[in-house]
């Protein structure tokens, strides 16, 4: 049945409300669920004391001032010891190509087009029958390292194919269509507090779902680099006298009278954040955030953005969670072989030199990244050098205190489920579960429906 | 008794003033005219125009085609827009704007240009008049039963996203005078909207179905019939906390400061007999507190429609689709069925945006030393030019010092050499993008 | 009815003013894509130049062919597009029925095909 004659775009199923009556969630694919956080009130503003534009989710209570204190006041009592860092690969990433078996003859039948050629890529040293996709020379080198850990079956079981649907349950770390909070979004809500926006960082210019908290607010940034007042006709000596007029409109007396002072609250406001983000922004003839180290170069805005993050954190931010896509689409339905290559190429690079920048900066020991996807896909490549959505998906760890291990084993294609997909040998709940208490300190069974059920892997050395 | 009528002195600063808060700013001359009419007959101007003409450039994209509003993305804001800097009936498309606000329908959900711009043409229909037939025409709106879910809510399987937002947002305000049970009663009596799904077209012939219609009891504020979507919107209208609902969102989009007792009384009562709209925006806009009170901040799209009648200019490039975005106002497409955030246009993300809004629309006009007029080393001279240019807005003293300042500071080294010459255009620029991102512009 | 009629002979004029100022507009048509359908904006157009912009708004990749249904009439196709992501291209049409289609696996015979006339 055609999903157009229900509600036929994107959005539309994004914006269903939570309306229906009793009768469960309608529509062709069942248990469609809203995205967490839609029903957020979203409030624009800016931490004045420390220069960030931001879009602020949930807190609606407390005035701008009060962030900006709160900021000011969390950032003044130290940043956070422990950092994570999610990043999304959107679209459901291929694992058999990731860290592909390539001597096993089931994936050249499953995948006549498709296979790697045996002899490309780096061999896993954790498992003598992968390698490392040619493109992901730099999660080589770290696994090398002993900086990542690699979930190559990662899933839950009766895996949903729906990009919505699985990615949700990544999100709200439950395999439930009905929660409305991300699972680090309920950490924030139990270990935040309720004047620090920067706790929760979507570095994107929306919220990112996995953040959205019931009371505390978080934020959305885009990017600190991209905040100028470039005007035609206006350059050189004035343009500076142009900025420095932009303060003097703000500071223009208002009398008391509300729409007066907002206007000339936005002015003073964006002057004193366009000089704030002067260290972030590229000086003339040179691209890019001042890094200690070189970052990928790239249209695209993820290199950029962890520059960013790391200057942030080098700067003291108190940032606890950041949320972030990977660069690409990893829903390779066709022209799999180019695709893939490209975008597993500069996630895996800007990774890496996230990881060298926040080592020259010596803040590595403080910062994890997990990456994930909202599944993997099919086995048996389609008639159109692509793969379908599957089931069990790749899940790695970054840093420098993981273990460097294995989380769950390769779950291997001689006993597929019976879509043809591969099986889970690790819940993403249960990483979830470690992550929360080996990293973060919190409660994981406040925090993940059903921990208690949960193994835990071990995902830091002694 | 009648609510009480502003009658301090009506001159070009409060004519200014009802033509921002009525419509898109004035034309150049335009507030001098209607400040001669006197405070009566410029409201009634307002709330009683002739029939609409389109005054000024054709609308075209940048590349000189016109406008395709149904075909081509961005194309029906770029047409709106249009409408709203050249319309003779500026309250109209004002109220047009208000509408689109408060029953908020966005294309995103929707997916479909043509259904918001013909939801647009029955918000336009109904600006000014009766908010009854303007809520039963939106009810069964197709956009609107795309956007709520109208067509999904059947007798087996209710929905009640549009009842919600029927008496949350629409006509009663939230958890005001209705339970849990009057949404789901209200969602029944909603049943019935569907659309034929035509390969190659999408949903056509929205109609009524019998067939999915809950005919039976149902029981809402109390009050028991076998109710159908006209008696869900009679009773919401009939409710007695509406009226002031109505009348305090009505005139919160003119006013920033909510009216007294007395005359918020009296407008309740100028609306209940026949849910006229007219009467009511006649008294809000003749009313003391709008020419007394504090200013307001111009919606983006306010902002950049007044800022084009202005400059004379007509819409001309598709720029202003991404750049309504940047500034917080994308036409047809609120963030949700809430509508806009009026209180909160301004932040650093959208005061930037305002700024591109104005290097866009100045752009045209941007002086140089190599072409154009001779620019005169002279700060007076230059800030008189950047307020003829825009059409003479009325701005504060201090902020004409500020700009004088900018000038006399920027020009003190350029009194010879390549300076002398180089200068005054870029200052003659800079003062004109820093006088329309004033407080002062910015707001009305 | 008849006013109608009258407004149509108006526009008529119109476009031949139009047309007599300067080489008329190209006729515009919108095709949103989704899965798994395709929406024209209109169903129908006039031999000549068009511009046809393609928008996908599923969640998935899709492309999209545009060909006359006639022996050996080339087929002109719109790259891949990913969600959220539109194309404009401009084609010369004649007189006939084009059959337009996402030629990505099975998106066709999922629905995502349709009619447009052009005369």
């Amino acid at each position: 049945m055609a999903r157009c004659c229900s509600d036929y775009t994107r959005s539309a199923l994004l914006r269903r409300g939570v309306a229906e009556a009793g009768l469960g969630l309608p529509g062709v694919e069942p248990g469609m669920p809203l995205p967490a956080g839609s029903g957020l009130t979203r409030r624009r503003l800016l931490a004045r004391s420390l220069g960030l534009a931001l879009a602020v989710y949930g807190g609606s209570s407390l005035r701008p001032e009060a962030f900006e204190a709160g900021i000011e006041a969390a950032a003044a009592a130290g940043a956070p010891e422990r950092v994570l860092v999610s990043v999304f690969l959107d679209g459901g990433a291929d694992a058999l190509s990731m860290l592909f078996p390539a001597e096993d003859p089931l994936y050249r039948s499953l995948r006549p087009r498709l296979a790697l050629p045996a002899d490309q890529g780096t061999p896993f040293a954790e498992d003598g029958r992968l390698r490392w996709h040619p493109s992901l020379g730099a999660l080589a080198t770290l696994h090398g390292e002993g900086k990542l850990s690699v979930a190559p079956g990662m899933g839950y079981t009766t895996p949903n194919q729906s990009h919505f649907t699985s990615r949700h349950f990544y999100e709200v770390g439950a395999t439930s269509v009905r929660t409305r909070t991300g699972w680090l979004g309920r950490y924030l809500d139990r270990a935040g507090t309720p004047d620090n926006p920067l706790q929760g960082l979507s570095l994107d210019s929306r919220l990112q779902p996995a953040l959205a908290t019931a009371k505390l607010p978080t934020a959305a940034i885009d990017g600190p680099d991209r905040y100028d007042f470039w005007t035609r006709g206006v350059w050189g000596e004035v343009a500076e006298r142009m900025l420095a007029a932009i303060r003097d409109l703000g500071t223009l007396p208002h009398r008391g009278d509300p729409g007066l002072e907002a206007a000339a609250d936005a002015a003073l406001q964006s002057h004193r954040l366009h000089g704030q983000l002067a260290p972030f922004r590229p000086k003339e003839g040179s691209t890019g955030i001042p890094s200690p180290v070189p970052y990928p170069a790239s249209e695209d805005a993820f290199p950029r953005r962890l520059a960013g993050l790391a200057a942030m954190l080098a700067a003291g931010l108190p940032v606890r969670v950041v949320a972030l896509r990977a660069p690409g689409m990893y829903d390779t339905h066709d022209s799999q072989p180019a695709e893939l290559a490209e975008a597993l190429r500069l996630t895996a690079e800007s990774l890496l030199a996230f990881q060298r920048d926040l080592e020259a900066r010596g803040l590595a020991d403080r910062v994890l990244v997990h990456v994930w996807s909202e599944f993997g896909r099919r086995a048996r490549e389609n008639g159109s050098d692509g793969t379908d959505h599957g089931a069990a998906g790749i899940g790695l760890l970054l840093g420098s205190r993981v273990t460097g291990r294995l989380i769950g084993e390769f779950p291997g294609l001689q006993r597929l489920d019976e879509h043809g997909n591969l099986r889970a040998t690790s819940d993403f709940r249960a990483l979830y579960c470690a992550i929360l208490e080996q990293w973060l300190g919190a409660d994981a069974e406040a925090i993940v429906p059903g921990a208690r059920g949960f193994q835990r892997p071990q995902l830091l050395r002694a | 008794m009648a609510t009480p009528a502003y009658t301090g002195p009506f001159g070009k600063a409060q004519a200014e003033r009802l033509l921002w808060r009525a419509g898109f700013g004035p034309r150049p001359g335009e507030a001098a005219r209607l400040a001669k009419l006197g405070l009566d007959e410029a409201v009634r101007s307002l709330v009683r125009p002739g029939p609409e003409k389109l005054v000024g450039p054709e609308p075209k994209e940048d590349r000189g085609r016109p406008l395709a509003p149904v075909d081509a993305y961005g194309h029906d804001h770029l047409w709106w827009l249009d409408r709203m800097v050249r319309t003779s009936r500026p309250l109209v498309e004002r109220m047009t704007l208000v509408w689109h606000d408060w029953f908020a329908t966005s294309n995103a959900g929707v997916g479909s240009q043509r259904l918001m711009l013909q939801q647009n043409a029955l918000l336009r229909r109904h600006a000014l008049g009766s908010f009854r037939e303007l809520l039963l025409a939106l009810t069964v709106d197709p956009a609107m039963l795309l956007w709520l879910s109208g067509t999904e809510n059947t007798r087996r399987s209710p929905n009640e996203n549009y009842a919600r937002e029927l008496m949350e947002l629409f006509t009663l305000g939230e958890g005001n005078g209705y339970t849990e049970r009057d949404v789901r009663e209200q969602a029944r009596a909603l049943t019935g909207w569907r659309y034929t799904w035509r390969r190659g077209a999408g949903a056509v012939d929205f109609r009524f179905d019998r067939e999915r219609h809950d005919p039976g009891m149902k029981v809402i504020f109390g009050r028991r019939g076998t109710f159908d979507w006209r008696d869900a919107c009679n009773l919401c209208l009939q409710h007695p906390r509406h009226p002031r609902f109505l009348v305090e969102k009505l005139w919160g989009a003119f006013v920033p400061v909510p009216p007294d007792e007395a005359t918020r009384a009296e407008l309740e009562r100028l609306y209940r007999t026949d849910y006229r709209v007219r009467p009511v925006l006649e008294a809000i806009l003749r009313h003391p507190a709008l020419y007394t009170g504090p200013r307001m901040v111009k919606p983006p799209a306010v902002y950049l429609a007044g800022l084009l009648r202005g400059l004379g200019r007509g819409v001309d490039t598709a720029s202003w689709v991404w750049l309504g975005g940047m500034a917080g106002q994308r036409l047809f497409y609120p963030p949700d069925v809430a509508g806009w955030d009026d209180g909160r246009w301004l932040d650093t993300a959208t005061f930037r945006g305002r700024w591109a809004v104005a290097n866009y629309a100045l752009s045209p006009y941007s002086l140089s030393d190599r072409r154009g007029p001779t620019v005169p080393n002279d700060p007076e001279a230059i800030v008189a030019g950047a307020l003829r240019v825009v059409g003479e807005p009325t701005i504060r003293p201090e902020t004409r010092e500020l700009l004088l300042r900018f000038a006399r500071s920027s020009l003190a080294g350029a009194r010879t050499g390549w300076k002398a010459k180089a200068y005054p255009p870029l200052v003659a620029n800079a003062v004109r993008q820093l006088l329309v991102t004033s407080p002062d512009y910015q707001t009305c | 009815m008849r006013a109608l009629a009258l407004l149509l002979a108006l526009a008529a004029a119109g476009a031949l003013l139009g047309a007599a100022q300067g080489a008329p507009a190209p006729q515009r048509m919108q095709v949103t894509e989704d899965e798994w359908s395709l929406a024209l904006s209109r169903q129908r157009l006039r031999p000549g130049i068009a511009l046809i912009e393609v928008f996908n708004l599923g969640q998935d990749a899709h492309d999209l062919v545009l060909q006359r249904r006639a022996p050996g009439a080339r087929a002109v196709r719109v790259p891949r597009l990913d969600y959220f992501q539109r194309r404009t291209i401009r084609v010369r049409l004649a007189a006939g029925t084009y059959a337009l289609w996402c030629s990505l696996p099975r998106h066709r015979e999922r629905g995502m095909s349709a009619t447009l006339r052009v005369r």
